[in-house]
């Protein structure tokens, strides 16, 4: 189910949120399906707030495909009873392994289902004709949702267990609604373990709390529908769009710098207020439901640097990243060669982990770049004296580019449009191809994009603060988010009236 | 938000610097009130309101839409939306457990087959969409997702203007051909003057009155003109006759009563041409007659989906003069009792007076199959299926029309109903133009005796068949060939012919009408290898087994 659905907004969220404020509140009885004489817990803990919660949240992820539903619960299960094995464990050694097969399953879910189709390309296309049989005749595996999300977390919490930074818990249901947790399973963030212990424990619920959970997800919402929507029509007629039969189009031939930049720009803004969207949504409802999230995106396209960009955008991954994989492989605390080694290869798998294609290794590769160019010129960047927004400007013009290989289907695509961005097809002199023209939204919604992007306060400090003007415009742009859900969805087809 | 949108709104509401100046100082205004309350509440509670209505936007629709009675809501979506998610589940074919395991099911529950929403809560929002609807067009010109407003109150429908990759502008029109062609043949066969009509796009006649950077594809009706005639159908290009604005509804999909004229006038003199009847009579002004203009909603502006009857409704109404053709005493008892020119089409022949406009300038009657909503081949199916059951003969003039735009959808839109359809009398899209050869067929043991379908799968239980062998050689059953046979099926009502390679593996099977007719058999195997002889056997649905006579037997060698 995405969130921005009739189905989840108007039957699976009312319907989940009535029988939840209904039952009573968690019991704090073990659950522990081995253990001697738990099992006797389950009706009760299933009748709890997380019991009807863990059950919601595998109902949302079944919806797509039930039959992907063994995968997470194999994840859940295996990863519960390896922080047990990991906590109850003496030797080190044992530790280490139970680690290791925690790891070794989780990414290899991730390889299988993520990576298999992009690695037997990739070979496919290097050997060319010469390529073994079994190449020939693959058949492409398909990504479960979530899959990049939900393994991450739940190797989190039997890492942080295996550092001696969690105690393991003795819940499995707990555990399961954890990894399950709706809120934030499709489209994270990446919440750990330790971000919501406490909360899974036991977790309060109130009117100041609803109402504020209410908010952000009204925001999150209407930043979805009514700007990313909007907006991306433009960034669809530069870049193309995949799908099958008549939905597919290709990418511009012939961009104009005029065209390209209005189709970058429109993606930017696109990628940021969808994503964000998101986990403003999943914030909201985390809220709504007792939990607190970390804060995922914080006014990045505000940033004076690409560094300060990465410390902003799309938070929970950057630290995941940086706790369970630029640490670990030695941070800054090995010299500066090595720093930049590790800066870059952490760049590189995060864009990896963003999609299996080698554009997203391009991507990543790119910002990892830039992150060594500025670490390199430390306070004595290039544009360190420049004014502020003009650094501004620079960073999103330097992130902006980031993005064409991000969105574009294929690197031929991805140069003739960054060759279009600086100069390389012409001015051009209209922007019909890009969207632009009569009775269309774009402009405005290009506007507000732009206005919000760059001056207005990030949503988790305009919920925790807010202001008279938002308070009151948030619900109304809410209301009318939910209309324009409809506007192009409810119409009555003609198919059939030839 | 305030200063961005004042130039808009007050270039379009208001004018001159003043109002610029009105707006910028209310916002001003607002936001020191605002600061004030702001100081004065605490903050959280500044939430509830929204809080309220957050509730209020989630929990009333789906309440509204269980309460409203389910009549209502399928008269106003045209039955097409289930009530509640759960209804969906009963939408098409029983759900299996894998179906459950794969996400049909749940599909199901929020998307019918051809993808619309069906978990929509209809009920509590259909005026307020309207409204909302009514509201972007008023201040931003946005209109609904399919309409296209031009200029000068001019609208056309977007799936005809944008959307529609060119580049399959010719592979659509092929696959269109390669069925015309068949049913060319057919009617060739069967002694029919087809007479192919397409009615071209709208968006494609009407190319001056679209807002600038709009501009509407135009190959596919040459293209389906082309793939037409490099097989030899007859088919009219209408084009000519519906160059003109008169010739269309500012506000509708289709044509007027002058564009319907213009066009009969066209076709009548092909079909003319066509049967060799000589010149056509001078056109009397006694045949035609136009009735007093009528206010005419369109189907463009039901799709742009304002309140019906509102003001915005009303400023897109315009007034039409019906025409239509009629038919003297004398001419009409001219005419055969029973119409020998058949019009199958869509609503463009079945809404107007095409049919009889058609009528006036041949001089005699046209019966008109045609009807509206049902897709582009439906009329045109009915027709070939009444034939392949020998409920009917086909006329000696078959008039069809579609429209361009039904090209567009694919295959499954204009082409696969129709080919079944051929298939069924004996034709088949593959195999037009085919090369053919006369086989040799002996009866084996009793004959292709037949069992009842309900010892299905008991075929090799049967004494006989009818063998069929090519003295040429092996027959490859790689798909590039079909066996066409007219057979004589008596006494069951229905029946299938199916046919076995040497080794008793089943190459082709297809139904057969009881009586006489003919069954076409594409003959594939999964290995493409060859065979010696075929064998044929003919089953029945009934407990009385058929009596089976073959009168011919050929072998169609698809062209490469």
């Amino acid at each position: 189910v995405i969130f921005a659905s009739p189905i989840f907004l108007y039957w699976f969220l009312p319907a989940t949120l009535l029988v939840y404020f209904l039952l009573p509140q968690h019991t704090t009885d073990e659950l522990d399906p081995i253990a001697p004489r738990t099992w006797r817990n389950l009706p009760r803990w299933l009748a709890s707030k997380t019991g009807w919660l863990t059950v919601a949240s595998f109902v949302f992820y079944a919806w797509w495909k039930p039959i992907y539903v063994p995968l997470m619960l194999l994840s859940g299960v295996l990863d519960y009873y390896v922080g047990l094995g990991i906590g109850g464990a003496k030797s080190p050694r044992r530790r280490t392994a139970l680690l290791t097969l925690s790891c070794a399953a989780n990414l290899g879910l991730l390889a299988w289902f993520k990576y298999a189709n992009f690695f037997v390309d990739t070979i496919g296309a290097a050997s060319g004709p010469g390529a073994p049989e079994w190449m020939k005749s693959w058949e492409a595996v398909v990504l479960p949702v979530g899959i990049s999300f939900y393994t991450f977390q739940s190797m989190s919490y039997t890492i942080d267990v295996y550092r001696g930074e969690l105690k393991p818990i003795r819940n499995l249901g707990d555990f399961l609604c954890y990894v399950a947790l709706f809120p934030q399973l499709v489209a994270g963030p990446i919440v750990r373990y330790a971000d919501v212990a406490a909360e899974l424990k036991s977790r309060t619920h109130g009117a100041a709390k609803f109402a504020t959970g209410a908010f952000l997800f009204m925001t999150g919402f209407s930043k979805k529908v009514l700007i990313a929507d909007v907006v991306a029509p433009s960034a669809d007629a530069l870049f193309g769009v995949v799908g099958d039969g008549a939905k597919a189009t290709a990418a511009l031939a012939d961009p104009t710098l005029l065209e390209a930049w209005t189709g970058v720009v429109a993606y930017s803004f696109q990628i940021y207020f969808d994503f964000s969207g998101y986990s403003d949504m999943a914030a909201g409802l985390g809220l709504i439901l007792g939990f607190t999230f970390p804060v995922n995106f914080d006014a990045p396209y505000k940033s004076e640097s690409v560094t300060e960009f990465w410390r902003r955008w799309h938070i929970s991954l950057s630290t995941w990243l940086r706790d369970y994989l630029y640490v670990p492989l030695g941070g800054n605390r090995r010299g500066e060669v090595r720093t930049y080694v590790n800066l870059a290869a952490t760049m590189l798998l995060g864009g990896l982990w963003h999609g299996a294609a080698w554009t997203f290794v391009a991507w990543g590769a790119y910002q990892g770049f830039w992150l060594v160019v500025e670490r390199a010129a430390g306070r004595r960047a290039f544009y360190s004296k420049a004014p502020r927004a003009a650094r501004v400007a620079l960073t999103f013009v330097i992130t902006a580019t980031g993005w064409v290989f991000f969105r574009a289907q294929t690197f031929d695509d991805a140069f003739r449009i960054l060759g279009a961005l600086y100069g390389g097809g012409g001015v051009g002199d209209h922007l019909y191809r890009v969207g632009f023209g009569a009775g269309t939204l774009l402009p405005i919604g290009l506007c507000v994009a732009a206005l919000v992007a760059f001056f207005g306060r990030p949503s988790h400090e305009e919920a925790r603060e807010p202001s008279l003007a938002s308070s009151a415009l948030v619900p109304l742009l809410f209301a009318v988010a939910t209309l324009h859900l409809f506007f192009n969805a409810y119409t009555p087809f003609l198919y059939f009236r030839f | 938000v305030t200063l961005a949108l004042a130039p808009i709104l007050g270039g379009r509401y208001l004018s001159g610097p003043r109002a610029f100046a009105a707006i910028v100082a209310a916002g001003g205004f607002g936001a020191s009130f605002m600061r004030r309350v702001e100081a004065a509440a605490r903050r959280s509670a500044l939430l509830y309101p929204g809080a309220a209505l957050f509730l209020l936007v989630v929990f009333y629709p789906p309440l509204v839409d269980l309460a409203a009675p389910r009549a209502a809501s399928a008269e106003t979506d045209g039955g097409v939306f289930a009530r509640t998610p759960l209804r969906g589940l009963d939408d098409g074919p029983p759900l299996t457990f894998g179906d459950w395991l794969s996400g049909e099911a749940t599909r199901r529950m929020e998307r019918d087959a051809s993808g619309r929403d069906v978990a929509a809560p209809k009920a509590a929002f259909e005026e307020p969409n309207r409204l909302y609807r009514e509201l972007l067009f008023a201040t931003f010109d946005v209109a609904a997702k399919n309409v296209v407003v031009g200029t000068d109150g001019w609208l056309f429908w977007a799936d005809c203007v944008r959307g529609y990759p060119q580049e399959r502008a010719f592979l659509d029109a092929d696959v269109a051909g390669r069925v015309l062609s068949a049913l060319h043949e057919l009617c060739v066969e069967r002694g029919t003057t087809l007479i192919v009509a397409p009615v071209p796009n709208k968006e494609t006649m009407v190319r001056g009155r679209f807002a600038p950077g709009t501009v509407p594809p135009g190959e596919l009706y040459s293209a389906l003109l082309g793939a037409a005639i490099r097989r030899g159908v007859p088919i009219v290009d209408l084009r000519p006759a519906l160059a003109s604005e008169d010739a269309w509804l500012k506000n509708d999909t289709h044509w007027t009563g002058l564009g319907a004229r213009a066009a009969a006038r066209r076709v009548s003199d092909f079909v003319r041409a066509a049967t060799r009847d000589g010149e056509p009579p001078p056109e009397a002004p006694s045949s035609f007659v136009a009735f007093d203009p009528i206010l005419r909603r369109g189907d463009l502006v039901a799709m742009l989906g304002f309140r019906p009857g509102g003001a915005l409704d009303r400023a897109f109404h315009v007034m039409e003069t019906p025409v239509a053709g009629y038919l003297d005493d004398g001419e009409l008892a001219a005419s055969a009792a029973t119409s020998d020119v058949v019009l199958a089409g869509t609503s463009f022949s079945a809404v107007g007076a095409y049919a009889s406009l058609i009528g006036a300038h041949l001089g005699r009657r046209v019966e008109n199959l045609s009807a509206p909503g049902r897709g582009p081949t439906e009329s045109l199916v009915r027709l070939l299926q009444a034939t392949a059951s020998g409920a009917r003969s086909l006329p000696r003039v078959l008039v069809f029309e579609f429209p361009e735009r039904s090209i567009q959808y694919g295959p499954r839109a204009f082409a696969v109903d129709l080919a079944l359809a051929l298939r069924s009398c004996g034709a088949d899209p593959d195999f037009a133009s085919a090369s053919a050869r006369t086989l040799a067929t002996r009866t084996e043991g009793e004959g292709a005796a037949s069992a009842p379908a309900s010892t299905r799968g008991a075929a090799s239980s049967l004494k006989g068949a009818i063998v069929v062998a090519d003295p040429a050689g092996p027959i490859p059953l790689d798909g590039s060939r079909a066996l066409a046979l007219d057979l004589e099926a008596g006494g069951a009502s229905v029946v299938e012919a199916r046919v076995e390679g040497g080794d008793g593996i089943l190459v082709g099977a297809a139904d057969v009408a009881a009586g006489s007719g003919r069954v076409f058999v594409r003959l594939l195997r999964d290995d493409l290898s060859t065979a010696d002889a075929l064998r044929l056997t003919v089953r029945a649905t009934s407990s009385t087994p058929p009596e089976v006579r073959v009168l011919s037997a050929r072998l169609l060698e698809r062209r490469p």
